[in-house]
């Protein structure tokens, strides 16, 4: 610990409304114009939105992604999780 | 996606979850947060909170997450600010910082006095608030 426990603490008088953004590498397999399929090593709840950076050999795509499915799958022995995304803008 | 987009041997991606959550209590170096999704322990993240009309932004790294007994899904998610970068102008230490040093002084904000947005000080003792 980076010596929180030492700093005082603060509580606030109206919680602060916000989002953390937990961000996970993924191998993309293959796409198509509305889906992309990804291999992952955690898995993703149907319908979750989620948000998809992709990087080439050009530049980076951002894109809104929605989960189509979640599927274990076994690759050189260890658990990971394929996803299906479906593109949504 | 355009099929062209992204072209190359290797394409690789990073895939982000958003998890809301709501700022309990802060410090110069973390903070807990309430959430209605668990993040595991030793996740690192980015964190933006919503304050008035401004946004902060500053990333974290989760040191505990422990369910509220009797609240169905509710968890108590404590992180601490990871301190790699320089604190930029939409940081949520330097925003801290600001309201601390204000509070020290009493000197007044634009819109709100600080002792409004704070409520209490909270001197640590070792153990966890809840």
């Amino acid at each position: 610990m980076a010596g929180s426990r030492r700093d005082q603490r603060f509580s606030l008088r109206v919680p602060w409304e916000g989002a953390l953004r937990l961000p996970t590498d993924v191998t993309i397999e293959r796409y198509s114009e509305n889906e992309v399929w990804v291999v992952s090593t955690t898995p993703a709840h149907r319908d979750e939105l989620l948000t998809l950076d992709a990087t080439g050999s050009g530049p980076s795509v951002t894109m809104s992604v929605r989960v189509a499915e979640s599927v274990p799958v076994l690759i050189d022995g260890v658990v990971r999780h394929r996803l299906r995304l479906a593109v949504v803008d | 996606m355009k099929p062209n987009a992204l072209e190359g041997p290797e394409v690789i991606g990073m895939l982000a979850r958003h998890v809301p959550t709501r700022l309990i209590d802060i410090s110069r170096t973390g903070c807990l947060l309430e959430s209605r999704q668990r993040v595991e322990h030793g996740t690192v993240g980015e964190l933006r909170l919503q304050v008035d009309r401004d946004i902060f932004v500053d990333d974290v790294l989760v040191t505990r997450c422990v369910l509220v007994e009797g609240s169905g899904s509710l968890y108590l998610v404590g992180a601490e600010f990871v301190q790699t970068r320089r604190p930029g102008e939409r940081s949520i230490r330097r925003a801290v910082t600001a309201i601390l040093r204000g509070l020290a002084t009493d000197q007044p904000l634009r819109h709100d006095s600080r002792r409004k947005i704070v409520v209490n000080s909270l001197h640590s003792t070792g153990e966890e608030v809840s």
